[in-house]
């Protein structure tokens, strides 16, 4: 039992902290915040605007810039696309509600004005989970 | 039957000391656990890592494989406590420990005689955080932004690891003093 309890390297003799292996492994952890700070993967653009309106449905390159008027049962709806961002300027209904949508850039979430039956989204599929709780 | 650990001291000569001795461990992991489970957390699945700290004192005192049985018994326990056992934050509880685990076990095999629990401490606390936006980004996508809080994870990984090696460094010499007064 005596040479077993001896091959093992733990016990007192590992009481040394910090070592110089610990400042190498804390200033590798530490390294790892400005490096991932500066590496960021390029988000996915999607190539498609789809728009939704009582006309129909009408499809749109995300790469070209364009602001767009979409009829509707209330009044004109402004959409503009840029920088593969779209959002919505201005909003003929009463609480402008889809304005404060903010800025769709990528597939999976949708711009939506119910007044005027508005809905743009760009193609391609999304996340496939809405939310994630506690 | 021999042993399934290797057993250091004697109080845990025998195979029941030990497995009392690592239910104990056990216990007192998942207390920690869920004490720090208590504390209010910005983000969730930040954490201290206390309970990690357990693993750790276990894999420095009694090896790999009984540190993996009180990861488990914890991971089980916890999970069962807090009600979310087979939900998304015990499947993260589980990569994230069975990764810093690993780390841990493999840095001690490696290195074991370079690092001292501080080092392997900040190690398994990077794994954990790294598994876990892992397995984030693997059931959001790569779209989810999960990695963007990679920064984060690496600030709390190198405190709470810090902070938990401390701890456990403290502990191991109180238990080699323990030991040291036992012996003739």
């Amino acid at each position: 039992m005596g040479a077993r309890r001896q091959h093992a390297p733990r016990g007192p003799t590992r009481r040394r902290a910090p070592t110089p292996a610990d400042c190498v492994v804390l200033l590798a952890v530490a390294a790892l915040v400005p490096a991932s700070w500066a590496w960021k993967p390029e988000p996915e653009r999607a190539a498609v605007l789809v728009v939704r309106s009582a006309d129909g449905e009408s499809r749109f390159e995300a790469s070209q810039d364009r602001e767009m008027e979409i009829r509707g049962p209330v009044g004109v709806t402004r959409l503009r696309l840029q920088d593969g961002e779209a959002w919505i300027v201005a909003a003929p209904c009463a609480n402008h509600f889809c304005q404060r949508l903010g800025r769709l850039r990528a597939p999976g979430r949708s711009l939506v004005c119910v007044p005027n039956r508005v809905v743009v989204c760009f193609a391609g599929s999304g996340l496939d989970v809405d939310g994630v709780t506690r | 039957m021999p042993p399934l650990v290797s057993v250091q001291g004697r109080q845990a000569s025998t195979a029941l000391q030990l497995r009392s001795r690592l239910a104990l461990y056990a216990a007192a992991a998942t207390l920690l656990w869920l004490l720090e489970r208590t504390l209010p957390n910005p983000v969730p699945w930040i954490r201290l890592g206390l309970a990690n700290g357990v693993t750790l004192l276990v894999l420095l005192e009694h090896g790999a494989v009984a540190a993996g049985i009180v990861l488990v018994l914890r991971l089980l326990l916890a999970a069962f406590f807090a009600g979310t056992l087979f939900g998304p934050q015990s499947i993260l509880a589980l990569g994230g420990g069975v990764a810093s685990w690993a780390a841990m076990t493999l840095a001690q095999r490696w290195g074991g005689r370079l690092l001292s629990p501080l080092g392997l401490s900040v190690l398994g606390a990077s794994a954990h955080g790294l598994a876990q936006l892992a397995l984030v980004a693997t059931v959001l996508g790569a779209g989810s932004g999960a990695w963007d809080l990679l920064p984060l994870f690496a600030i709390v990984a190198l405190a709470s690891g810090s902070c938990t090696g401390i701890v456990v460094d403290a502990l191991q010499a109180r238990l080699a003093l323990a030991r040291g007064t036992a012996a003739p």
